[in-house]
């Protein structure tokens, strides 16, 4: 009974993941059309030349936002250290028991610290950046790409916080039914709710009209719309109404006895609150997180619709080499397969906690 | 001592009820919008409102192009729905109820179209239909129904396993023991008491295809669905007005979709949990 | 009863099961003969419930045959075997109401439509359900449940009904007066009642036999009362009611009575044949008395002093742990009646018994029972075909 699933999956999953393999060494499989044959690589025996172009340039650390090079490191480096960081930051706890949290805690805010990012008007405000040479576009969309989605994934995690909060602690009887109506949207049409963002944040849309309006504002703030601002409010938007449940599970299930415990202890609700709620709370916030961040990663369709040429992201990279100007399958090939492996190494490293974070589904 | 009351302060309290309305009328607000402008008497989508109308129902409606867009995305999303919940139902049983090996694996695999970007299941399935040379495999609505079923599978299985998981092996049993058969026992014992979840299932294939858009626009030939339709549209503001009315239909019809789902899912779970 | 009826019953002929490499069932033999109510007993684990889903088929025998009725059956599958199980927890298709559950058995049968209705109309009157046809099962008592478990099953009229711990889930009360039923629907339908539990007081209660049983092997299997009197082990004498095992050396031994001095007039004493050597001996505590009687200086009776360790008050009567000169404890039961002696905590005590009341344990066992009534007397282990 199990053969269908088997066979549909191994035929159109494994078999065209295979053909991307194939295609990302420099290998054309099958016949081409003239045209595309023409336009489509150079190789066709097995050659590592376009990863090696892909991961080889030079990387930078800029700090504050200094326009010069700060910092400028082999890409190997960088490489070794971000494993280093992520490494201690999910094996923290194993490596010492006393310090492990502290541990796993600043080895996170190091790692996150190069993408986290404050959109602000125009500009971005970052701790430190993590940017490449110009000639190698690729990596320096990947590294913008992280940046963004990691961004939108805090800030929907610090939205989300206080409504499921709400719903597990304030709310009785009718808090299933106001997660049902926090969640629906989220199954709605993602293309139409990304889209109806352009009638807010749009040069007449409802926001510059009514700045207008108070006079507050004489022109129209241009940088609302199509802009990386843009495709990190509006991810936010998007995915925040869906990681409510896992934060939401996660409140939910902490025993009430314990919060009694420690204010029968002499403790503040704030200091039970921070001491208590929060660090139970945590595992079901970092799943919230990753629920987020790793779809985001290779998201294509709201940079497409609200993100304009600023805002574009690494999906919308491979998406030109298929079927937009570019048309170099082989690079975008590339391209695909390193997503593939990052998002895929991301959900095994962090799969108890995206485990811990489904239970409730 | 009430539970709130150990967890909240009655000023944080009101605090938090602000921020949850301000949350509600934000996450609903663009739909709202939406709909709006769905009788905006304007070409462009931009405040203030001009005036009201419905001209833009009518032109949609005398559209041959997204009529057939429409169309087709129920056909494909009905497909979906059930070819996606008959291979999860067949999976889940022999995952559930049989020792095979490397039921480990297996599971696994199912579960990977939820983790690859669909950008890149996108490209993938590109190569092989325009590559391939597969009998049938053409770049058109069937690739694009292929895709769809991969990208619903997980959802489906995850969402019939546990419920045939949860049927007591005993009621089974039992019914092996009244002398029914293999297929007598599937057919009046299991499949009774799963409807639910394969309704929801269906369901959730369902708004999986009909909502798709990624695979859609690398997949599609010269037919379109209309997501594909509706994103080659929408990146052109100019043209995004005449769109609109269909959307706002479309997104009703989802919330009712999704509710209902919501709602077959958890009446499934009373249905079992009367059994204990 | 068909009583040594050569066509009648189950025989389990030297059947073993492994579950990998776990031998849960050890090469047992035994019948069980038609129409009688059978129980099989013991600790969890034991091998009891496994033994019962062998004869219903759901499970297959790793070596031996099971034959219900004379007909080999060992690798019939449960829908074609004419035994019903009641299962634990019930297994009740919650989808279906009262009506259709119980008539599910016959349908599948296709057993004719005019017939369907009359017999699980009978099968609803035989458990007193009579009004809750159209319920289902999440809207009954756990003692309604039980009964739709017994209809769904007697109405396919069984060569056996096979019951799996089935009052388990259910209060001490409720349980105390489904016995009582289920006895009466057994003696009422002639049906064999093949009954696995851990409970020896309901197993008493009911059962015609009992096979005591642990860890995979048959301990014993004899009447309820030949188990609580005369115990072949000293497991099962400890697992059927509160045991008292002493250890009795025998110094002397006198029309067929074993005695051990212990000085200062006091010994212990059995009915046995054994001569020498040491015996186990087992003495129900409400069989020992507490003082000097009348009758103190008959032979065979036992005399022996102890201090009480402890008095525990159990309503209609109280029970003594009284610790002996040899170092051994026992148990003693006094109705809250008899008053005659000082029964507080450190105080000397005497203990008697007569010799008849004293029962040895395995070889060296009184040859001839006292009041053992039944057709259990014979040696507990039938020989397979």
């Amino acid at each position: 009974m199990l053969t269908p699933a088997v066979a549909g999956l191994a035929l159109f999953l494994l078999f065209p993941l295979y053909y991307v393999f194939l295609y990302s060494v420099g290998m054309r499989y099958l016949e081409q059309t003239p045209k595309l044959a023409e336009l489509d690589g150079h190789f066709t025996s097995f050659t590592l030349t376009l990863w090696h172009d892909f991961l080889s340039p030079d990387v930078y650390v800029e700090i504050l936002g200094g326009s010069s090079p700060a910092l400028t490191v082999p890409s190997w480096v960088v490489g070794i250290t971000l494993v280093a960081l992520i490494a201690l930051t999910l094996l923290g706890t194993r490596i010492s028991a006393v310090y492990g949290g502290r541990i796993s805690l600043v080895s996170a805010l190091v790692l996150v610290s190069p993408f986290a990012t404050i959109p602000w008007g125009d500009g971005l405000l970052r701790l430190a950046e993590l940017t490449t040479s110009q000639d190698s576009i690729y990596l320096r969309l990947f590294f913008k790409s992280i940046s963004m989605a990691m961004t939108s994934s805090i800030f929907a995690v610090v939205f989300a916080f206080p409504v499921a909060y709400y719903m597990a602690f304030v709310l009785k009887k009718t808090k299933y039914t106001w997660i049902l109506i926090v969640i629906t949207p989220f199954l709605t049409s993602y293309l139409l709710r990304v889209f109806a963002w352009t009638i807010i944040l749009g040069d007449q849309g409802l926001v510059n009209s009514a700045l207008q309006k108070i006079g507050l504002i004489d022109q129209p703030l241009t940088w609302l719309l199509y802009t990386q601002f843009t495709v990190i409010v509006v991810l936010t938007y998007a995915w925040v109404p869906f990681i409510c449940l896992p934060i939401f599970i996660a409140l939910e299930n902490i025993d009430r006895r314990l919060l009694e415990a420690a204010t029968d202890l002499g403790a503040s609700r704030f200091r039970a609150f921070v001491k208590i709620t929060l660090p139970l709370a945590a595992p079901g916030m970092v799943a919230a997180f990753l629920f987020v961040f790793i779809p985001s990663i290779g998201e294509y369709v709201t940079p497409s619709l609200v993100g304009g040429t600023k805002g574009y992201m690494f999906g919308n990279g491979i998406q030109t080499q298929f079927t937009g100007g570019a048309l170099d399958w082989q690079t975008g090939s590339v391209l695909a397969l390193f997503l593939i492996v990052v998002v895929l190494m991301l959900t095994g490293a962090t799969s108890r906690f995206l485990r811990a974070g489904g239970g409730g589904r | 001592m009430s539970r709130g009351d150990v967890a909240i302060s009655r000023p944080a309290r009101l605090v938090l009820r602000v921020y949850f309305v301000v949350f509600l009328l934000v996450l609903y607000l663009p739909t709202a919008l939406l709909v709006l402008f769905s009788f905006n008497d304007s070409n462009t989508l931009s405040f203030p409102i001009v005036g009201l109308t419905t001209h833009w129902y009518s032109d949609a409606v005398n559209n041959p192009d997204i009529v057939d867009s429409v169309r087709n995305s129920f056909q494909i999303a009905v497909g979906v729905g059930i070819v996606a919940t008959v291979i999860g139902l067949l999976a889940s049983y022999a995952l559930a109820r049989s020792n095979i090996r490397m039921k480990g694996a297996i599971s696994a695999l199912l579960l990977v179209p939820l983790v690859v970007p669909t950008i890149a299941l996108a490209i993938a399935l590109l190569i092989l239909v325009k590559k391939a040379n597969l009998p049938l495999l053409h770049p058109g609505l069937l690739a694009l129904g292929i895709g769809h079923v991969v990208l619903a599978l997980p959802y489906t299985v995850l969402l019939i396993l546990p419920r045939i998981s949860n049927i007591d092996r005993r009621l089974e049993e039992a019914a092996h023991d009244l002398g029914a058969s293999g297929a007598q026992t599937f057919r009046r014992i299991i499949l009774p008491l799963i409807v639910p979840s394969l309704m929801a299932a269906f369901l959730i294939a369902f708004i999986t295809s009909i909502d798709e858009v990624v695979l859609a626009s690398f997949l599609l030939g010269a037919e379109q669905t209309y997501p594909a339709y509706l994103f080659a549209g929408l990146r052109h503001p100019d043209t995004a007005a005449a769109l609109i009315p269909v959307a706002s239909a479309m997104i009703l019809l989802s919330f009712l979709t999704a509710f209902g789902a919501e709602v077959l899912r958890r009446r499934g779970e009373r249905r079992l949990g009367a059994a204990a | 009863m068909g009583t040594d009826a050569p066509v009648g019953g189950i025989v389990i002929d030297a059947v073993t099961k492994m579950f990998d490499e776990f031998k849960a069932v050890d090469d047992i033999s035994f019948e069980i003969r038609d129409g009688e109510f059978f129980t099989m007993l013991g600790p969890s684990g034991c091998g009891k419930t496994t033994t019962l889903r062998m004869i219903a088929g759901f499970e297959e025998p790793t070596a031996g045959r099971i034959l219900l009725r004379g007909q080999d059956v060992t690798y019939v599958p449960p829908a074609k075997r004419n035994v019903n199980m009641v299962f634990q927890a019930y297994a009740l298709f919650p989808h279906m109401t009262v009506w259709d559950n119980i008539a599910f058995g016959l349908q599948i049968k296709k057993v004719p439509r005019g017939e369907v209705g009359p017999r699980v109309e009978e099968a609803i009157r035989t458990v007193r359900l009579g009004g809750f046809e159209k319920r289902k099962p999440g809207q009954l008592s756990g003692g309604q449940q039980q009964r739709v478990a017994l209809a769904r099953a007697l109405v396919n009229r069984p060569a056996a009904l096979l019951l799996d711990e089935p009052l388990g889930a259910l209060d001490l009360k409720l349980r105390k007066e489904l016995q009582l039923e289920l006895k009466h629907l057994q003696t009422e339908t002639r049906t064999t009642f093949v009954y696995v539990t851990h409970d020896q007081e309901e197993a008493l209660t009911m059962s015609d036999r009992i096979a005591v049983m642990k860890d995979g092997l048959v301990e014993q299997i004899a009447t309820p009362r030949e188990l609580y009197e005369r115990p072949a082990t000293s497991f099962v004498a400890g697992f059927i009611g509160v045991s008292n095992i002493i250890h009795l050396r025998v110094d002397r031994h006198e029309a067929g009575v074993a005695v051990m001095e212990l000085g200062d007039g006091e010994r212990i004493t059995a009915a046995t044949t054994a001569t020498s050597g040491t015996l186990e001996v087992t003495v129900r505590p409400e069989k020992i008395r507490l003082g000097a009687g009348a009758d103190a200086g008959r032979t065979g009776m036992t005399a022996v002093s102890g201090v009480v360790n402890d008095v525990i008050y159990l309503g209609s009567m109280t029970q003594l742990m009284v610790e002996l000169r040899t170092g051994e404890e026992l148990v003693v039961h006094r109705l809250n009646d008899e008053s005659e002696v000082d029964v507080s905590v450190g105080a000397r005590v005497v203990l008697q018994w007569p010799a008849e009341n004293a029962y040895v344990i395995g070889p060296g066992r009184a040859p001839v029972g006292a009041g053992v009534g039944g057709n259990g007397g014979e040696s507990a282990i039938t020989e397979g075909a």
